[in-house]
């Protein structure tokens, strides 16, 4: 039986980011279908008697840390180089297949290769972390425009501290250590296009969305018969990157007999958590608004579907680029039309696809869509032609059967 | 003894921290960037303000500091300042208005560099009034075996004569042998203008009669108008401790670019040869890792100095590639404040990359010429790559191109096309040039630097070129130590590789760039000519005076035949 070991930043059990849950989807996917799966999750705890390893059910915890950000570097090498190293080498898989090397560091990749010379080395993208030192925004960090490009000398007017030559020095590195890796796999053109843009081997790079869960759609929400399509839901951080404050804004523009008509429901956490300036004005939008808007909380995976069965549309008004985002593929899933930006792998998932999609950062933009969108036959139109994309799960596999077969072929 | 102090620290408490920390100070392109915290209940805001007081604009961006917080129980404000300014760092002042309402001004460094010293001059103090009503003061002395080096000042209208060195027991020690005055403002600034206190400042190069050690209890004396004069000498230093400090004290009151001053070369360079002795030797402790090559192709030399990251990149970039596998790499860590860091870096490289290389680490900083000679010793190939820290390979024939140019019989040196990162000239050979400052002296310059390659007027091919920059080069080690390596009269890494370069053509060898070799050359500021503190500007000076004097007339006819 073919083995496909399994390399995550965090066991979303513990940690909920898209990557960790991408990963463990895939993995919950493949072990379905009769793979032999190793699923090793890295966490910050304190392991016991010191051991680089500990479990979580069935998975393997890794205990192990990033040390220098710049570089995505750790100084933690015998957990990689040595430890983890003996552990595949037991286990020796076919295929690893790694969704991310933060908190790891980025010498993941040589390690693995040192210590499995022959075999192949997947890893996923989730964002532009390796390009842009700005969290992988590729937003500027002073202005938060967009940024269409990251060269050293505009990576230095964003981190003055680091010079043109350090960013050169540090892209070098980051693609000395990405050379190991055997097929880069993105969940968005749009991400996978930067990439290969950047400096990846486009040969490498194959678009691939991430699986889901099997879960089926839900029947819409009950309307009376000239009742609008007026509830909007938001998932997601609160933070300036996800554009609460422009979804808000939008609603304070709205005519009043539209406004009377609509709701929106946030649900997401983390306001408290913000720059001042930015807290400010989302409370200030919020008083304003308090007619329609409800702070939902923070919610679990389990309660997503009762949430957003509420809803007609879910909302993404990013200001940044995101890739692919699992809400938007949730969304779509559960049969809810979105709205969202039009930009990066928003608009690639959402436009002609799944809703309607706005100018980018504009409130007045938006408010035109929700207007719209409140139309009952516009929200029947999209919602007719919503269909999740069920070819990732076979590409996901058709990727992983060219790889066994290569190894076959080579003989090892 | 410890009990004691113990209990002295519990009765007084600890003093109590700054509430002010400065993590980083950075050059920019246009300026300074300044990134620290302050404790959020002691300080209300921060500025940086120039030599005069007055406030420099600044960018302010906060930064979250939840650590600090999280490591001292109280709330912290990150703070980053970016100004733009074409001051030099030594003028800048951080400063802080604190909450009780007073201030408190910081000094700002570059990472990996002391705070200058505070100019020696400053607070005037006469501590002398001879019975003729003229005053002064003898500031500071610093002595080698051959010379004494005197600095202070006298109102004497510059009459006095005769100026000789007296120990405690009135026996002359040394006699003068070479003098300038120049003009002291805080001299003025304490006691008014007039005739008398023009050009005050005196600094004297003597020659030592008999051995002084530091502490010793020296007096200047001279006569003015058949007068004697004494001025006790405050402070009295070894030329052999601490070097850079006793190079700031040197050389950070020369005014090198007035021209009377500069033709007074001849006062501070001797001293500073015996500052910076070419004959002191480091003592090296060699460290390996990996499997090193039996016959490599060639011996790979590059120093490192204040930052050690650059070898984290570069033996990554080696250690991905075959063609690097039987090259020689000798990392000699010119710097014992970064051989601690750089073992541990060297020795997590040795996990991420398969580059076998090796790391001498010297006792104390002997500048960039002499360190490359002690890489050259402990190489086992017979041609040498001087390849400085900053160089990043972009093509990979470089290498391949640069040894087949060496190994012909006739060939000296051989350079490469070096880009910034924006592949931008940084090095195209080099050339003598005037600066106006410095009448009379010839200088390396880069022409074409920070040009698109395409505007070159030079194909990317082999070329004749006399003088090459040594942060990329290609040599026979026979070549480099027939003529002795880089000559170490030049101080801390300054003109050796142009030196070298001229002494090959004398050989009868002829010096080559390589145009299709390309490598980024990712300079830094703090090598360029205006650099923070004078005293390092004013070495390259010494520098150059040595440099010309040696080659005058094949600079001046270097220099002619690109003017024309």
């Amino acid at each position: 039986m073919k083995k496909v070991a399994f390399i995550s930043h965090g066991h979303p059990e513990l940690s909920k980011g898209g990557a960790e849950v991408a990963s463990w989807n895939l993995y919950t996917l493949l072990k379905h279908k009769g793979f032999d799966c190793l699923y090793i999750a890295r966490t910050d705890a304190k392991s016991h008697g010191g051991s680089t390893f500990s479990s979580r059910g069935n998975e393997v915890l890794l205990h192990t840390a990033m040390t220098e950000w710049f570089t995505l570097s750790s100084s933690h090498l015998k957990p990689l180089f040595v430890d983890l190293a003996e552990l595949l080498r037991e286990y020796s898989p076919d295929v690893v297949h790694i969704h991310h090397y933060a908190h790891m560091g980025i010498e993941l990749f040589a390690a693995i290769r040192q210590a499995l010379p022959d075999t192949k080395i997947v890893f996923t993208l989730h964002e532009f972390m390796a390009m842009c030192m700005h969290n992988g925004q590729m937003v500027k960090r002073e202005t938060l425009k967009l940024c269409y490009k990251a060269t050293a000398n505009d990576c230095h007017q964003c981190f003055p501290s680091n010079s043109p030559g350090d960013f050169l020095l540090r892209k070098q590195y980051l693609l000395d250590q990405f050379s190991h890796v055997d097929e880069f796999i993105s969940p968005s053109h749009f991400l996978a296009k930067r990439y290969v843009d950047w400096g990846l081997d486009v040969e490498k790079m194959h678009v691939i969305e991430n699986v889901l869960p099997p879960r089926s759609a839900i029947e819409p929400r009950q309307i009376s018969e000239n009742g609008k399509r007026g509830k909007f839901a938001f998932f997601g951080q609160i933070n300036p990157y996800k554009g609460l404050d422009i979804l808000l804004h939008a609603i304070t523009l709205l005519p009043p007999d539209i406004r009377a008509q609509i709701h929106l429901d946030v649900h997401g956490a983390n306001l408290d958590k913000q720059p001042a300036e930015f807290r400010e004005r989302v409370e200030s939008l919020l008083a304003q608004t308090k007619d329609c808007v409800d702070i939902r909380g923070p919610y679990e995976a389990e309660q997503l579907p009762s949430r957003i069965a509420e809803c007609d549309w879910v909302v993404i008004p990013s200001i940044w680029w995101e890739n692919s985002p699992v809400v938007i593929q949730e969304a779509m899933q559960f049969g809810r039309p979105l709205i969202g930006s039009n930009i990066g792998g928003m608009k690639e998932k959402i436009e002609n696809k799944a809703g309607l999609t706005f100018e980018a950062r504009s409130a007045a933009s938006l408010a035109a869509a929700l207007v719209k969108a409140t139309d009952p036959d516009v929200f029947e139109h999209w919602q007719e032609k919503l269909a999740i994309n069920h070819n990732a799960e076979n590409e996901h596999i058709a990727l992983l059967e060219s790889l066994f077969s290569d190894i076959s072929a080579t003989g090892s | 003894m410890k009990k004691v102090k113990s209990l002295v620290k519990k009765i007084l408490g600890r003093p109590e921290r700054s509430p002010l920390t400065v993590d980083t100070v950075s050059q920019t392109t246009g300026g300074y960037c300044v990134i620290g915290w302050y404790f959020t209940d002691g300080v209300k805001s921060v500025a940086i303000e120039d030599e005069n007081g007055n406030a420099v604009d600044v960018k302010r961006s906060p930064i979250p500091r939840d650590d600090v917080k999280a490591a001292t129980g109280r709330g912290g404000t990150g703070f980053q300042l970016l100004c733009n300014t074409d001051k030099e760092l030594s003028q800048l002042k951080l400063v802080a208005h604190l909450s009780n309402g007073r201030q408190e001004k910081r000094s700002l460094a570059l990472q990996g560099q002391d705070p200058g010293l505070e100019s020696e001059t400053g607070n005037v103090a006469s501590n002398i009034v001879t019975q003729t009503g003229v005053k002064g003061s003898c500031e500071y002395a610093i002595v080698s075996p051959n010379f004494i080096f005197v600095s202070g000042w006298l109102t004497d209208g510059q009459n006095a004569t005769d100026w000789s060195l007296v120990d405690g027991r009135g026996f002359v020690v040394a006699d003068v042998e070479d003098i300038t005055r120049y003009h002291r403002r805080d001299v003025v600034e304490t006691y008014g203008e007039s005739d008398m206190f023009k050009h005050t400042g005196f600094a004297l190069l003597m020659k030592v009669d008999t051995r002084v050690g530091k502490n010793s209890n020296l007096t200047l004396c001279a006569t003015l108008n058949e007068n004697s004069i004494k001025l006790p000498i405050e402070h009295v230093y070894a030329a052999s401790d601490d070097p850079m400090t006793n190079a700031m004290r040197l050389l950070n009151n020369w005014q090198s670019h007035v021209p009377k001053q500069l033709s007074k070369a001849s006062v501070f360079g001797p001293m500073l040869r015996e500052i910076y002795p070419g004959d002191k030797t480091a003592s090296v402790t060699r460290i390996d890792f990996g499997q090193a090559p039996e016959c490599p192709r060639a011996s790979m030399i590059i120093p490192l100095y204040g930052r050690y990251d650059f070898l984290r990149y570069q033996l990554s970039y080696f250690g991905r590639r075959p063609q690097y596998q039987d090259i020689e790499i000798l990392y000699v860590i010119d710097d014992p404040k970064i051989a601690g860091n750089a073992l541990k870096l060297a020795r997590e490289m040795e996990y991420v990359s398969q580059q076998p290389f090796s790391l001498l680490q010297l006792s104390h900083n002997v500048g960039f010429g002499k360190a490359n000679n002690i890489g050259a010793e402990h190489a086992t190939a017979d041609t040498l790559l001087l390849v400085n820290s900053d160089i990043l390979p972009k093509s990979d024939d470089w290498l391949d191109k640069m040894l087949e140019s060496v190994s012909r019989e006739d060939t000296g040196i051989v350079g490469a096309r070096l880009l910034f990162e924006d592949d931008t000239l940084q090095h195209d050979g080099m050339a003598p040039m005037t600066i106006t400052e410095y009448p009379g002296l010839l200088f390396n310059d880069h022409p074409r630097k920070g040009w698109m390659k395409s505007l070159s007027p030079f194909p990317a091919e082999e070329a004749e070129c006399e003088l090459l920059t040594a942060a990329c080069w290609a040599v026979k080690k026979t070549d480099f130590n027939a003529v002795g390596g880089f000559d170490s009269a030049y101080v801390l890494g300054d003109f050796e590789d142009s030196d070298l370069c001229l002494k090959l053509l004398e050989q009868g060898k002829k010096n080559v760039i390589r145009r299709d070799a390309e490598l980024y050359h990712l300079e830094r500021q703090s090598q360029n000519l205006v650099s923070p503190g004078r005293w390092k500007h004013n070495i390259t000076i010494l520098n150059a005076v040595l440099f010309n004097e040696r080659w005058k007339d094949t600079l001046q006819s270097m220099h002619e035949e690109r003017v024309k």
